[in-house]
């Protein structure tokens, strides 16, 4: 979708009817954000809907993504300044509205999320700067009597070479925004970047070291109010009584209303509202999943993939199914894989705060899925969307649970029942208890193998609940979801048959994205499957993968990976190497990890990574982003696991749910290849997908074991 | 259990046999020691239970829960005065009193100071593991050693008898295991019978099993 | 309800409160500091730390009883314009991702430099394994926490 031509005019529209008066994000804090009452947004003036100048010369950037860690709030403005020429000290940092002119261009949705607010949004902020960048050239030489192509821009002036005059954005402003925007706008060439490619300090750090930054549960207003929740501790069953005259006289207290499957207690302060709802009288109807349990979703399993109900979703080549393999091969090998539910856990747990009056409602909160909450809201309230504000603070992480609107509406629900501004806090039990999980899996590849054990047939069988189906809906029908196939539907490895069955299995626990979506699950079983076929035909993992590949960029991660762990150096006795490579999010990624083991004590000595996303356009944030998901990848892999019983979520907290801590992270060492901005990939979500694998190709190799279920708390394993 | 009440009857036999025809004050003895013994083994139900001994660990950290596993899984470490180290000391979660719900930290106060509450130390957790230099280990310790090794001086903190008993009497970390808070069981006797029992032991001579 | 009165960030204050409510909501929603967070409720994550007088306590479990005369001191009150030594460290190693953690992490690892001028990679360890990151910052918190040390040169971030 060239985004150039179909949204421009509609950018333009929606800057023009807002007259300058954008919708302001409150609640940013630093120096280099605007506050709620900035009065520049009464004089500065929107080149397009993404930068305004004021005539006192400083630039506000919109930023349509939510900032959970990823630092979008600071790369995608810089996008913007780079293309403009801005002076990135002086600029002001605005969250976007919940509008069109913000919606990612590949799906027209507005959203975080996915891995691609960069991947989404690269080449629009590209054109936007470049658009508003020669809309004040076009000004500055009109006043000059001098032609365009005789100006340039930097550090937030306008300078005609030639006769080295120059002035600030600030002063042409107005004039600027009267020019037509141009037609084709030229990004600068990369050669140029004096901002992208380079490490910035991100602009929301200060308040995030100082304390003054304000997440969602930190949001305050005058006349606010807090809930404290509960919902059905059966997952889909329902409130059958409460009794609000057993909290009422409690300190504090305003009121106790019922919400969507469970019922909040509204108090003064939300220690009060959660003091209370430990005392409040109510029972539950369970409802259909009374009886679900680890077994019982086992079982389901378990019948999907011994059964016959499948949906052919990928055929390469003669596609040949498994069954029919065993006359045609040499040899044929079989495996199935299990990954497990997962909670999201984000540090920061729901909440969102609303005030809904008969004018419309206002929502402040730590939202992924701002579009979404405004289309849910519009619906529950019977309001027009126009009517929905949305704005968004700070995340304590998201990892796709914030994706999910449910917090959002319980907390308009609860305003309406009110008639006052609510924040709704989510305890940690209830977070844990009431996430919408990553879906277990469970897999099986067979494979077709030739005279030396190379693989000329695949077949992949995969059961899963759905991902989407709660985020977006559109992509999902009775009997297939695309994200549960992710990283299956293109391999680069030059396997002549290829063919992917599915399974979509419908269970009563709560399913969703979660960081990695299909991908990590999926490529966990494949660069298993794979690193045993190299076992099996006696040849190095890495060899046996590089003769399988054919991309050039692929290969190149990949030989990086071997070089910089020092793959090729003889192992001493009892210390193994894994390794394991894929493209996930655009992203080409392989990790080698190095460990031994002893008495079950999984002593990990050094991982290395190695990306290739296009160009980073910052490197330290793509680092860190890529060290944090190898760290998740760790969790996932050895002790991370939600599981059920009697229909209920059985974890609670951090005692049961384990995350790794500090002393079991190993060094981590992250080299980014960059190719070419035309091959552009998300981060967010990568880190982990390759890490999982090459661990337990790793343990394979120091052990002579196979592990194929995760996590490896089960088979007794720890991080040392 | 048994294999030691095998030993300790295996003892009293050998002991009955060997007075013979001997002197009265032998066989008092000889009896006081039974019932020394007795009571120790009735107090060894408390100092074996998990309230007492996860605080009384082998290892440089606290264990946790009846089944005696690693204390959550921070890596916690005694430090030479037994408070914990750094930013994870055992006051800096434990409180001065039981922290309401499940799953929360236990806590116990300061020792009363001539009958009344601590001044200086209102408000403040007393909770932690013995000093590094006598770590009074109860974790998998037998009852014979475990009995020498509350006599003993140079382990024990320097305690008398009529101390240990007033330790076990008074002492509010002591007292807590009677009061675990929620979801944990307090040991199977009563802390007054406790009491009783290690009283009984050290008046009827402190002899220990083998 | 009872008064307590303590110190705060150098100022003295007096709350009227339950004297069992945790320190944490006392901060939170009586005293309007918000940089001190709520990760878990039960001590396990590290989100809550603050220092009382010395010591660095987890709030979501310490009754606000226990302030009583005491230095409290939470992330808003380490230093001025962020220049205790443990802050330049997390802005200059770019520390924080989603950031929701790192108040409670500066505290602890501020409270460790305040013991030890300079802790070993053994120290970090055991000093900061109650602190949680779900964004798993952890090498850079091991790299701020040494740059911390360097920073402080030998004076252990006293101010």
């Amino acid at each position: 979708m060239n985004s150039n031509d179909v949204s421009r005019r509609a950018f333009l529209t929606a800057a023009v009817a807002a007259g300058g008066g954008l919708l302001i994000g409150p609640l940013l804090d630093s120096e280099l954000l605007a506050g709620t009452t900035t009065m520049q947004g009464a004089s500065a003036v929107p080149l397009n809907a993404w930068i305004r100048v004021s005539p006192d010369d400083v630039v506000t950037l919109i930023a349509s993504q939510s900032e959970m860690g990823q630092g979008v709030m600071t790369t995608l403005p810089a996008v913007l300044a780079e293309e403009l020429g801005a002076d990135w000290s002086r600029i002001k940092i605005e969250f976007s509205p919940t509008a069109p002119p913000y919606r990612n261009p590949r799906i027209d949705w507005q959203f975080t999320g996915n891995s691609e607010s960069t991947t989404g949004f690269f080449e629009l902020l590209r054109t936007m700067g470049a658009s508003a960048r020669e809309m004040l050239i076009i000004a500055a030489a009109n006043r000059w009597g001098v032609t365009a192509d005789e100006c340039s821009t930097d550090n937030g002036r306008i300078t005609h070479r030639l006769s080295g005059r120059s002035m600030r954005f600030g002063d042409v402003a107005e004039d600027a925004a009267r020019v037509k925007p141009p037609a084709n706008p030229k990004p600068k060439p990369e050669s140029d970047w004096k901002l992208l490619g380079k490490s910035l300090s991100r602009v929301e750090l200060p308040g995030k070291i100082g304390g003054s930054a304000v997440f969602g549960l930190d949001f305050t207003m005058p006349g606010m109010v807090s809930a404290a929740i509960k919902q059905s501790p059966v997952h889909g069953g329902v409130v059958a009584d409460f009794d609000k005259s057993s909290v009422m006289n409690l300190p504090g207290v305003i009121d106790v209303v019922p919400i969507p499957n469970g019922v909040a207690v509204v108090a003064r302060q939300y220690w009060q509202a959660y003091r209370a709802l430990k005392m409040l009288k109510v029972t539950f109807q369970s409802g259909a999943n009374a009886s679900l349990s680890d077994a019982t979703l086992n079982s389901q399993y378990r019948s999907a993939l011994d059964g016959n109900v499948w949906k052919t979703v990928k055929t390469e080549g003669e596609a040949v199914t498994r069954e029919a393999m065993r006359p045609r091969f040499a040899s044929v090998y079989s495996q199935e894989y299990e990954s497990q539910f997962l909670a999201h856990a984000t540090m920061e747990p729901m909440n969102c705060t609303a005030h809904v009056t008969n004018e419309g409602c206002t929502i402040w909160g730590p939202l992924q899925g701002n579009q979404l909450a405004q289309v849910t809201l519009a619906s529950v309230l019977n309001l027009p969307p126009e009517k929905i504000t949305i704005n968004r603070t700070l995340l304590g992480g998201g990892f796709g649970r914030r994706l999910l609107v449910d917090f959002v509406v319980q907390a308009a629900l609860v305003s309406r029942a009110v008639g006052k501004p609510v924040k709704v806090v989510w305890s940690r039990e209830e977070d844990m208890q009431h996430d919408v999980y990553r879906p277990a899996t469970l897999q099986r590849i067979t494979a077709g193998l030739d005279k030396v054990g190379k693989p000329s047939a695949l077949a992949h069988d995969v059961v899963s609940p759905s991902i989407l189906q709660y985020v977006f809906t559109p992509a999902v029908t009775e009997d297939n979801d695309p994200s549960c196939l992710e990283g299956l539907m293109e391999s680069h490895y030059q396997i002549p048959s290829q063919r992917v069955d599915f399974h979509l299995l419908k269970i009563g626990a709560p399913t969703s994205v979660l960081r990695t979506t299909g991908y990590g699950p999926n490529i966990f079983a494949v660069e298993s499957f794979i690193d045993e076929l190299a076992a099996r035909a006696g040849r190095d993992p890495y060899l046996f993968r590089h003769d399988l590949l054919k991309d050039e960029r692929s290969l190149k991660v990949l030989e990086t990976a071997a070089e910089k762990s020092g793959w090729k150096r003889r192992a001493p006795k009892g210390v193994g190497r894994g390794i394991a490579y894929t493209e996930a999010f655009r992203t080409h990624i392989a990790h080698v990890v190095e460990l031994s083991v002893e008495r079950g004590l999984v002593k990990i000595h050094g991982i290395t990574c190695v990306i290739d996303c296009g160009v980073a356009l910052d490197p330290e944030i793509c680092k860190n982003s890529i060290e944090g998901g190898t760290v998740w990848g760790l969790g996932v892999a050895f002790k991370s696991n939600i599981s059920f019983k009697d229909g209920r979520t059985v974890e609670s907290n951090f005692h049961d749910f384990q995350i790794p801590r500090i002393y079991e992270t190993p060094p981590i060492d992250v080299h980014i290849v960059n190719s070419n901005t035309n091959g552009m990939g998300g981060t967010g979500e990568v880190g982990p997908v390759t890490v999982i694998p090459a661990l337990t190709n790793a343990l394979f190799a120091a052990t002579g074991k196979r592990y194929r279920t995760l996590p490896l708390s089960r088979h007794g394993l720890k991080l040392a | 259990m048994l294999q030691v009440e095998l030993i300790f009857l295996g003892s009293l036999l050998g002991i009955l046999a060997a007075t013979g025809g001997g002197g009265e004050a032998v066989f008092a003895q000889s009896r006081n020691e039974a019932h020394a013994r007795a009571a120790f083994m009735e107090a060894f139900k408390v100092f074996s239970h998990p309230r007492c001994v996860n605080c009384h660990p082998a290892g440089d950290a606290p264990l946790q829960g009846e089944d005696s596993r690693p204390h959550t899984s921070l890596r916690l470490r005694r430090g030479s005065d037994g408070q914990g180290v750094f930013a994870i000391k055992c006051g800096n979660c434990h409180q001065a009193q039981n922290q309401p719900g499940l799953h929360m930290p236990p806590g116990a106060p300061y020792p009363l100071k001539d009958g009344a509450e601590d001044q200086a130390h209102r408000g403040e957790p007393r909770w932690h593991l013995p000093p590094a230099a006598t770590p009074m280990v109860f974790e998998k310790r037998m009852p014979g050693q475990l009995c020498r090794q509350l006599l003993d001086k140079t382990k024990n903190g320097g305690l008398t008898p009529e101390q240990l008993v007033h330790h076990v009497n008074t002492d509010p970390l002591v007292l807590w295991g009677w009061n675990p808070g929620e979801g944990r069981n307090a040991p199977p006797i009563s802390h007054a019978e406790f009491v009783h029992k290690v009283q009984e032991w050290i008046d009827k001579g402190r002899a220990c099993p083998r | 309800m009872a008064q307590i009165v303590f110190t705060l960030n150098g100022q003295s204050v007096t709350v009227d409160a339950e004297p069992e409510k945790p320190l944490l909501w006392v901060l939170r929603e009586d005293l309007g500091l918000t940089g001190t967070k709520y990760g878990c409720g039960m001590a396990i994550c590290g989100c809550c730390v603050i220092h009382l007088n010395n010591d660095a306590i987890r709030s979501c479990v310490t009754p606000v009883a226990r302030a009583e005369g005491k230095a409290v001191t939470t992330i808003e009150g380490l230093s001025r314009d962020l220049n205790h030594p443990v802050q330049r460290a997390w802005l200059e190693v770019q520390v924080p991702q989603c950031g929701y953690c790192q108040p409670g992490q500066m505290m602890s690892a501020a409270c460790v430099l305040a013991q030890k001028a300079n802790p070993t990679d053994a120290d970090i360890d055991d000093a900061m394994s109650g602190n949680l990151c779900r964004c798993g910052t952890y090498p850079r918190i091991r790299r701020a926490i040494h740059r911390a040390a360097d920073i402080a040169g030998g004076k252990g971030g006293r101010q």
